[in-house]
């Protein structure tokens, strides 16, 4: 009789346990130097916050191509779209202690390979002019005012992303 | 009773195995909605496979380095490679006109499958009649007089824009590039401090001048395989329609096109497939969903107008 008892809930504890430990949130880093954490999954969504390069983000729930996050830094909950984070853990500093207990594969260092200091060498090398390139990366429209500009032009795209 | 209740909880195990692979897999997720509309792309190419002429294949090695790339590397290439453009070709200093290029550009952009890029998408005019438009990885984009010239309303320029979008989100650009130590460069960690210095700096930076060289090269001169330009040609109709604007625009202004480029002229007329082989292609996705035209609007009428006095 106890067997009949003791076996099963053993049996769901071995069974359960790679799935408990699994259960625990993914955790994903924000790719881009900047985007926004929104109250719904759509650009059209309220601003709760800004997040930075290398932050880090729980996910709780995934709806198309956006993400309900949590953000670890200032412990707020909302949307974030998919292509503005990375599954592989970004680290800023390369100081030992951020980098201990780390699975070596899963990390993207930030300024690994091809960085601003390998910029400013090139630039220095080849004598390139970036003039323009800064002043074109100065055109930003906000997400907000692209809204607006389909709104009038009596384009809200078929489906809202 | 309790071993009902055992046998509920061994039951319980399996669902909470299916809920725990949603959260895990959403890598996954991401690439099969990015393959999707890849296949949807190599459906109608393959369907017209009797034009692609280019090897569109790419090394082991430089699929590998691909996949490990992250969007702040590309934005450094990509900030190289529009510094080389700009060598080329002189910026078109027109406030009025750049201006709603980014406009435009960067709304239709939120209906592409990316986004969101490193420090986003950045468009500006080229100084140039001839009929031209490139992007870099990073969200760059050029486009010339001529190529605005030859379209005849807002929504004709979206599809413009919108190729040259889906050449990003495609990620065609890094397919070019050819130096060896490239993966080996991107892989390279940096020093303690962050600075990489001597030997490792000098030889960094020459692998990072010839894959710039590459993705130049072949975005100027020799242009990406049919099969790139065909695939970037489905995935602007699939911007056009997320974005609302008309469909058809693409086509038109292919037709546009056939009219203005003169058989044997450089630039675009080098790198890129026939228009009408491209219109070919689109049709074969065009006539299986369907197309409603845009709403004719007054403001979109307007601006377009007003921007194109600069012109």
């Amino acid at each position: 009789m106890k067997n009949r008892i003791i076996v099963p809930i053993i049996s769901f504890f071995i069974l359960s346990a790679p799935f408990i430990l699994a259960a625990k949130p993914a955790t994903m880093s924000v790719q881009v130097k900047v985007t926004q954490m929104r109250t719904a999954p759509s650009f059209t969504g309220v601003v709760l916050t800004t997040l930075e390069y290398a932050d880090q983000v729980d996910v709780l729930e995934v709806k198309g191509s956006w993400i309900r996050c949590g953000d670890h830094k200032r412990q707020t909950e909302g949307w974030v779209h998919l292509s503005a984070l990375s599954a592989r853990k970004i680290i800023l500093s390369a100081g030992s202690e951020t980098k201990q207990g780390v699975d070596s594969s899963e990390v993207a260092l930030a300024g690994k390979g091809f960085n601003s200091t390998i910029e400013s060498e090139y630039r220095k090398e080849k004598g390139m002019d970036y003039t323009w390139v800064d002043r074109m990366e100065s055109y930003e429209i906000p997400v907000d005012e692209c809204i607006e500009f389909l709104k009038y032009g009596g384009l809200e795209g078929e489906k809202k992303k | 009773m309790k071993r009902r209740i055992t046998i509920l909880l061994c039951w319980m195990a399996p669902l909470l195995a299916a809920s725990c692979m949603s959260l895990s897999s959403i890598n996954e997720r991401f690439s099969t909605m990015v393959s999707q509309s890849q296949i949807l792309s190599q459906q109608a190419v393959t369907k017209f496979n009797d034009t692609t002429g280019k090897a569109d294949e790419i090394s082991v090695d430089l699929k590998k380095a691909l996949e490990e790339i992250t969007p702040e590397q590309e934005y450094f290439i990509g900030r190289a490679v529009a510094a080389k453009v700009l060598t080329k070709y002189r910026p078109y200093r027109k406030r009025d006109l750049n201006k709603y290029l980014n406009r435009l550009g960067q709304s239709i952009a939120l209906y592409s499958d990316r986004p969101e890029l490193y420090k986003g998408y950045r468009f500006i005019v080229i100084d140039t009649d001839e009929i031209n438009a490139f992007a870099t990885p990073s969200g760059h984009v050029f486009i010339s007089r001529g190529m605005i010239g030859i379209t005849n309303n807002e929504d004709e320029l979206a599809a413009v824009l919108a190729h040259e979008i889906a050449h990003i989100t495609c990620g065609h650009g890094l397919k070019s590039v050819r130096t060896a130590r490239f993966g080996t460069a991107l892989s390279k960690a940096a020093k303690s401090a962050g600075e990489m210095a001597g030997e490792d700096l000098r030889e960094t930076t020459e692998t990072f001048s010839s894959s710039i060289n590459d993705i130049t090269n072949t975005m100027i001169d020799e242009g990406y395989s049919k099969t790139d330009e065909f695939a970037a040609d489905l995935r602007a109709l699939l911007i056009l329609k997320e974005s609302g604007y008309d469909r058809r625009a693409l086509e038109r202004v292919l037709q546009n096109m056939s009219v203005a480029l003169k058989p044997g002229e450089g630039g675009f007329a080098r790198t890129h497939p026939e228009p009408f082989d491209r219109i070919k292609v689109l049709q074969v996705t065009l006539d299986s969903v369907m197309v409603k035209p845009a709403a004719p609007n007054q403001v979109r009428h307007d601006r377009y107008a007003l921007a194109m006095k600069e012109l």
